[in-house]
């Protein structure tokens, strides 16, 4: 599958369109259940993103999505890629059973620190990594063997935090790790809203020199500003209202991203009237580009 | 990998703001034996430590899945404390750091913890015990899904060791009348959380006593599931299986069965149905 280059496996990709995400038991708090919102407001939400921990599976929602036979892809929350010991054969027969109930377009999620130590209960927590040249191959390398094993292309995400080590911009280490395990990017803008307000930066620094060709999804999601003690920073709590610098990074990249074949507003704890305005606002975006199909 | 060691360490702050505390005091003597290179030292002293600290139910949070997991040697250290910082002081010891550091378990490390506290500050036979027995759970839980058994005929030159989903274990008599009795106590404390706090609430009142007899047990991961099950098992059947907790050979199985009280020709076929089992594993 993947004798070709990325470019070419690019233009196999199905475009997506606009989705939600959701987590096991995400509706339970009240909120939103992705399947009826499909049916109340066709075309809203073209495809859902599973966040699953195979050690959870997918959970009514996310199954009854699944059973309908409408678009998804896979992001998992479970597995950190530069640890090989992490690639274990119960993890991944769980993957690949998941894998055939949902039949997403491709796997993708946060390429960090999901648990410390091994897939323990107790144990998860989501940390970026270390940005540096020596996290990159690792991680490289676990992105291939997990492309490997499932068959289905891996896309890391740019992970949110609030303690960001190393002497790169986190643009350039992922840069560097797509180029290093010849894949795209999920781009989260709303993580780098969080990285760039962290480093004292303009929210597009770092994008000029991005290979945008690279980026297959985009996430879109709501921050709350917190402050602890004088430290200022971002919570990735996906509420309804993205920062506007969160915006402004979408805006930027979606208008110059040849292969971008999807965008997930992230607000899976929300009710169907806090978000559409997200969702209309993403319709329209892509709406602009011209390149739907 | 030393991105990789940095990455740990970062987690050890974040449980223990401590550890950073001494890294900027002495960053050779708190960071001694982790490889990292000169600015990977750098990049960790400059962090900041109000980041660090800026979420305050991350010990919190780690300790409820570590009590929902040792339930009643918790339950018992806790009860016999008063204090919950007895186990809160677990993220600063070193059996936290190294279990963070080399990759290991939380859920062991903790375990640990229990024993250690059972057999120094506390001085409680049954925290010990209860711990032990909670700790083979753990262990158990924590192992790869066992696999289907293949017919396999036991060899003299053959090697096995004990398969990894399962762990033997002796307890005092008495280690389970006193699980059941904090069981009891924690239901009614979940029954009416709130009441924890009335002093006619529940309480730790007296515990069985342990007595001197010895009781085995087997811990066991069921297939197809995270969870463990505890049955009972012989003095034979546990010797057998810490004999091949390393690998050992299936002559050496059947002279120790022999040592524990099989006869000659009982012993192949008492071994040659551990394997079959799937208790041992060939190696």
């Amino acid at each position: 599958m993947t004798a070709a280059g990325f470019s070419t496996r690019a233009r196999r990709l199905p475009t997506l369109g606009v989705g939600i995400s959701t987590e096991y038991g995400a509706s339970q708090s009240g909120a939103l259940h992705p399947l009826d919102l499909h049916a109340r407001h066709p075309g809203v939400v073209e495809f859902l993103e599973l966040g699953v921990e195979t050690v959870k599976g997918l959970d009514a929602d996310g199954q009854a999505w699944a059973d309908a036979g409408l678009p998804t892809t896979y992001h998992f929350l479970d597995v950190n890629l530069d640890e090989p010991d992490d690639l274990d054969e119960d993890w991944l027969e769980e993957v690949r059973a998941l894998l055939q109930r949902a039949r997403p377009a491709w796997l993708c999620g946060d390429a960090g620190l999901w648990h410390l130590g091994a897939r323990e209960r107790g144990h998860m927590l989501l940390l970026p990594p270390i940005l540096s040249h020596d996290g990159v191959a690792p991680m490289a390398d676990g992105i291939r063997a997990l492309r490997a094993a499932t068959g289905l292309e891996v896309f890391p995400e740019n992970p949110p935090g609030r303690v960001f080590l190393g002497d790169l911009h986190v643009l350039d280490f992922f840069g560097r790790v797509v180029d290093a395990a010849d894949t795209g990017l999920l781009l989260d803008c709303a993580h780098l809203a969080i990285f760039q307000r962290l480093r004292g930066l303009p929210p597009l620094a770092g994008l000029d020199g991005f290979p945008l060709d690279r980026v297959v999804e985009m996430h879109v999601a709501g921050g709350t500003p917190m402050e602890h003690d004088g430290f200022r920073w971002v919570e990735d709590d996906h509420g309804p209202e993205p920062l506007a610098d969160t915006w402004m990074i979408f805006d930027h990249v979606v208008a110059r991203a040849p292969n971008l074949r999807a965008v997930v507003f992230e607000c899976e704890r929300n009710t169907a009237d806090e978000i559409l305005p997200g969702f209309h606002r993403l319709h329209a975006a892509l709406a602009g580009r011209g390149t739907r199909r | 990998m030393t991105a990789a060691a940095l990455q740990r360490v970062v987690v050890r702050c974040l449980f223990d703001p401590a550890l950073h505390d001494a890294i900027r005091a002495d960053g050779d003597r708190a960071l001694a034996g982790v490889p990292l290179s000169a600015d990977e030292r750098r990049w960790i002293t400059a962090a900041d430590g109000r980041a660090l600290r800026a979420d305050p139910l991350r010990r919190r949070s780690a300790l409820k899945s570590l009590m929902e997991e040792y339930r009643t040697a918790s339950a018992l250290a806790v009860g016999l404390t008063r204090r919950l910082a007895t186990l809160d002081a677990f993220f600063s010891s070193g059996l936290f750091h190294r279990a963070v550091q080399d990759r290991g378990s939380l859920g062991a490390a903790f375990g640990a913890y229990l024993v250690q506290l059972a057999d120094g500050a506390l001085a409680e036979p049954r925290l010990r015990h209860l711990a032990t027995l909670e700790r083979a759970l753990a262990r158990v839980r924590r192992a790869p899904r066992p696999r289907p058994v293949l017919p396999a005929p036991l060899r003299d030159n053959g090697r096995y060791r004990t398969a990894p989903h399962v762990v033997p274990l002796s307890v005092a008599g008495g280690t389970l009348e006193v699980l059941h009795a904090l069981e009891r106590l924690l239901f009614d404390i979940t029954l009416a959380p709130a009441a924890a706090l009335a002093d006619d609430g529940p309480r730790l009142g007296p515990l069985p006593a342990l007595d001197a007899s010895t009781r085995h047990l087997l811990a066991e991961r069921a297939p197809g599931v995270h969870e463990a099950t505890l049955a009972d098992a012989t003095a034979g059947l546990c010797g057998l299986l810490w004999h091949a907790a390393t690998p050992v050979t299936g002559a050496a199985l059947q002279a120790h069965a022999r040592e524990l009280g099989a006869d000659a020709a009982e012993a192949p076929a008492l071994v040659q149905g551990l394997l079959d089992t799937g208790l041992l594993r060939p190696c």
